[in-house]
């Protein structure tokens, strides 16, 4: 036995209980901070009180979590039932293989990193279907198929965006995404229209703002999570709140140069520069605090909104984006700033007569009448 | 779309505002001066006894029925209430036999006559509608004590007290009033020392007046229980008819 497989088992238990450890962090981190952030754009102080300015709230909430009665109905698949909860982690952690966290950091510099990533988000699907299958309650399992049908309705136009981004970028490896994004040419710059679709079908795959009907706190008794409690209710809390961490760093490395910044070579240790993590730190939490920004303003979808929204206008944008782009990689001379051109216009097309032709239609629908058979 | 981001401004400017929430044991609001936020029982620093007299006007007066007062009296006196008295009147009155109201229940049942019907037989068997009565009533036909009393004490046939042993009706029907029926009643209260609608303390005499009798030509009319009845009474056949009547009485006896 040769020390370097050692070392490899080695390296590939740390890497994983780095992951954990950075999904649990970001989960309990993510909770305070929306907690605190809903509070101030509610003129309220948000919890304050557990630590300094409540940082360890969510570390009481945690704790109290665990403390609870680990409870499954009767009726429920015992070992699905405590699977799925176990499963739902297995997205957010897996992702972190291939995304570059700073310069010489990357666990894993996959070439099929997008398709990597696109696969193993999907698994957050199947694990709640899971849970709502296991529950053995139609609610649950109702609940559940309603959260798969979103998820897998706009995992499309978030694929047809990241299409788009490895066209442009010419690689499906994510060190190479950023490394096209060198020199401040990020690709929400360059590509805004994209960017747009890709945030969108994000928040949706997300469960959260506008789209987050499959456990909507106000009218759901909580869809597919209806028989789950305690720490297993935990998870896929926990699951939730994580996910915009690593959907946002995701979203950074695609759109907004990853890891690129200013003096990004002041500190370097063993290879791993310093200071452009700080970078993407707070640009992941920049799009954190956007995230919860969204969730504050906009009111829920209904449900034939939600799908129609997916279907009738995402997916075909998509399509029609990922024709234009090509043809603009293929034909047009300087590409980069014709493609710039053409995604500002799309952009701006698209905020602009997006209530104009809504208003339209649904004047429209209205005038229909019902005809008696 | 638009209309998304025009919601997202509107949030953000409530980010630098200034916050609402008071955090309450650090900060305090500062409160008028006339505001009696919390209610403390204020003990007299010369006698360690509380200034409160436990006279209960502030739990009748709370708007918001808040306040209850719990005290122990120091003094036993013979506290004149409302609930005492009432104790009282209750024992004052005859226990009556609940076992005769079964019938009464029974015809409820069966038929279901109005409340009406239901009191009239009651007063029928006791003569008079005895609370404990009117109680069992309202747990077996399930009408609310108050809606029974309501009835009961709304017409005039209706007695909640025993009558004595004398009913007498004054009729002050139209043609007995102008032949002197008032007279008559002032007889009969002279007489017994009771006004209208009492009963005497030896439970021998109930006065009452009536609407028309019936017996026009008569007036004015006086009756004795339900069949006895005298015609063209004068305030001196009035006294005559109560000393026959005692003497009646006591030949019974």
């Amino acid at each position: 036995m040769s020390w370097d497989l050692v070392l490899a088992v080695v390296r590939l238990i740390v890497a994983v209980l780095i992951a954990y450890a950075i999904v649990f962090v970001a989960a309990l981190v993510n909770i305070v901070f929306e907690r605190r952030v809903l509070g101030f754009l509610q003129d309220r102080l948000g919890p304050n009180r557990t630590g300094w300015q409540g940082i360890l709230q969510s570390v009481a909430d945690a704790f109290k979590m665990m403390g609870k009665e680990d409870f499954a109905p009767t009726a429920a698949d015992k070992t699905m039932f405590t699977l799925a909860p176990i499963m739902v982690m297995i997205g957010a952690v897996a992702i972190q293989v291939v995304i570059p966290y700073t310069k010489g950091w990357t666990d894993q510099n996959l070439n099929v990193g997008l398709i990597y990533i696109v696969a193993i988000t999907s698994f957050t699907v199947l694990s709640i279907l899971l849970g709502g299958w296991a529950s053995h309650n139609k609610y649950s399992l109702v609940g559940a198929l309603r959260t798969a049908a979103q998820m897998v309705s706009y995992e499309l136009p978030m694929i047809l965006a990241l299409l788009v981004v490895a066209m442009a970028a010419g690689s499906l490896s994510l060190n190479a995404v950023v490394a096209a994004q060198g020199s401040y040419r990020w690709f929400v710059f360059t590509m805004p229209f994209t960017f747009l679709l890709f945030f969108i079908a994000s928040v949706a795959e997300l469960n959260r703002g506008p789209f987050d009907l499959p456990e909507s706190e106000s009218e759901l008794v909580a869809g597919y999570g209806t028989e789950y409690s305690g720490m297993r209710f935990g998870m896929f809390f926990l699951n939730e709140y994580a996910g915009m961490t690593i959907m946002s760093m995701v979203t950074v490395t695609l759109f907004l140069g990853g890891w690129q910044g200013p003096f990004a070579n002041a500190l370097v240790i063993h290879g791993v520069a310093l200071v452009p993590l700080v970078w993407f730190l707070v640009k992941v939490y920049a799009l954190v605090f956007v995230l919860v920004w969204i969730r504050l303003s906009v009111p829920r979808l209904q449900v034939d909104q939600l799908m129609g929204f997916a279907w009738k206008v995402l997916i075909p944008l998509g399509l029609v984006n990922i024709l234009a782009t090509a043809a603009v990689l293929l034909w047009a001379p300087h590409w980069k700033l014709a493609m710039a051109v053409y995604s500002w216009l799309a952009l701006i097309a698209f905020v602009g007569l997006f209530d104009t032709l809504l208003r339209w239609r649904l004047k429209r629908q209205r005038r229909r009448v019902a005809v008696l058979t | 779309m638009l209309g998304i981001f025009k919601a997202m401004r509107v949030t953000l400017g409530h980010l630098p505002r200034r916050k609402i929430t008071v955090q309450y044991p650090e900060q305090r609001e500062h409160l008028p001066e006339r505001s009696r936020g919390l209610f403390r029982v204020v003990i007299d620093p010369a006698t360690d006894d509380p200034r409160c007299r436990a006279c209960t006007l502030c739990e009748t007066n709370c708007p918001v029925q808040v306040i209850r007062v719990n005290y122990e009296s120091r003094y036993r006196l013979p506290a004149v209430n409302e609930a005492r008295i009432q104790r009282v009147r209750a024992d004052s009155q005859p226990r009556p036999d609940l076992e005769l109201l079964a019938p009464v229940i029974d015809h409820y049942r069966e038929t279901a006559p109005g409340m009406m019907a239901v009191l009239r037989n009651t007063q029928e068997i006791y003569g008079y509608l005895p609370r404990p009565a009117l109680q069992e009533i309202s747990v077996e036909t399930g009408v609310s004590l108050s809606q029974i009393y309501g009835v009961a004490s709304f017409d005039d046939q209706f007695r909640l007290s025993p009558a004595g042993r004398f009913v007498i009706s004054v009729c002050h029907g139209t043609a007995c009033h102008v032949a002197g029926a008032p007279l008559i009643s002032a007889a009969f209260a002279d007489e017994l020392g009771v006004e209208a609608g009492q009963t005497t303390k030896d439970r021998l005499f109930t006065l009452q007046t009536a609407g028309c009798l019936g017996p026009c030509a008569l007036a004015p009319v006086v009756r004795v229980g339900d069949d006895e009845t005298h015609g063209r009474m004068t305030p001196d056949g009035a006294r005559a008819l109560v000393a026959e009547l005692r003497h009646r009485a006591q030949v019974d006896r």
